[in-house]
C-alpha cells in the first residue's frame, strides 16, 4: 500500500501504447524549498510577535481569540503552501521514448501542456544567469524544432547541461533503434 | 453568529483543500506528488482540528463584551 510512496512507474495522462517515461524533471529543489521557509519563517515571526505582546492587558482580555485567529492564519497559509508546492511538483518535463512533454501548472485549474516527438528536436541550448544560477547550477534550457522559432522553453531547472545531454542521448538513441530518421 | 461564520470559512477551506489534493492525485507525475499529497491531508487534518479546538476556547459573549467595552473606553 505505502509503495506509491517510494516507487512510480511514472506514468501520466496521454501515455501513448508502447511508450516508456524514462526522465521526469522538476525545477531546482530551490523552488521547492523556498516556500517552505516562508512559511514557517511567516508563522514563527507571528507567533514571536503574539509572544512579544503577551504580557500586554489587550493579549489578556483577547488570548483565546488571538490564538484562534492564529490558527486561522496558519490555515490559510498551509493552503498557500500548497498551492506554491502543487505547483512545483505538478510542472514537469517528461522524457519517453517518444516525445518531449511539458506540463507546467499555473495554479488550480489552470495548466499548459506542450508535446514534442523526439525526432522533430533540431537543437538544445541551454542559458544560466545570474550568480545564484551559476552556483547552484541550474538554468533555462531551449529546444528548438525545424524552423527559427523556440518551440520549448524550460525555466529553471537543475543541472541543464547533463539535462541537454540526455535529450540528445535518448533521443539518438530511440530514434536509431525505432528506424525512424530525422525530417 | 461566530459559529456561522467559522463554518462558512471552513467550508471554503475544506473546498479548497480538496481541489489541491484533486490536483496531486489527478495530475502527479512520479512519487513527489503523492508524498506532498498525504502530508497535505495529515496536515490539514490536524490544522482543522486545532482551529476548531481554539475556537471552542473563545468565550464569544465575553468577547463580544469585552470589545464593545474595550472601544468604549477608548
Amino acid at each position: 500500500m505505502f509503495q506509491i510512496f517510494f516507487k512510480s512507474n511514472n506514468s501520466f495522462e496521454g501515455i501513448l501504447q508502447e511508450e516508456k517515461t524514462i526522465l521526469v524533471l522538476r525545477k531546482h529543489p530551490l523552488f521547492f524549498y523556498l516556500p517552505i521557509f516562508f512559511f514557517f519563517f511567516l508563522i514563527l515571526l507571528v507567533f514571536a510577535i503574539i509572544q512579544f505582546f503577551s504580557s500586554s492587558d489587550f493579549f489578556i482580555k483577547f488570548s483565546s481569540l488571538i490564538w484562534f485567529l492564529y490558527a486561522v492564519f496558519c490555515s490559510i497559509l498551509w493552503l498557500a503552501l500548497f498551492i506554491n508546492l502543487m505547483i512545483y511538483s505538478l510542472s514537469v518535463l517528461i522524457l519517453t521514448n517518444k516525445r518531449l512533454i511539458q506540463i507546467e501548472t499555473k495554479g488550480l485549474f489552470n495548466y499548459e501542456r506542450n508535446d514534442l516527438e523526439l525526432f522533430r528536436i533540431q537543437d538544445v541550448s541551454i542559458e544560466i544567469r545570474g550568480i545564484l544560477a551559476s552556483f547552484l547550477n541550474f538554468g533555462d534550457i531551449l529546444v528548438q524544432t525545424a524552423g527559427t522559432e523556440v518551440k520549448f522553453y524550460f525555466s529553471s531547472f537543475p543541472n541543464p547541461l547533463k539535462i541537454k545531454e540526455d535529450i540528445f542521448k535518448i533521443k539518438n538513441k530511440f530514434i536509431n533503434y525505432s528506424g525512424l530518421n530525422e525530417r | 453568529m461566530a459559529a456561522l461564520i467559522l463554518v462558512l470559512f471552513l467550508v471554503i477551506w475544506l473546498i479548497a483543500d480538496f481541489f489541491i489534493f484533486y490536483h496531486f492525485i489527478r495530475f502527479g507525475v512520479g512519487v513527489l506528488p503523492k508524498i506532498l499529497a498525504f502530508a497535505f491531508l495529515l496536515g490539514s487534518f490536524v490544522i482543522f482540528m486545532v482551529v476548531i479546538y481554539t475556537f471552542s476556547q473563545v468565550n464569544w459573549e465575553e468577547i463580544f463584551e469585552n470589545v464593545s467595552n474595550f472601544f468604549q473606553i477608548k
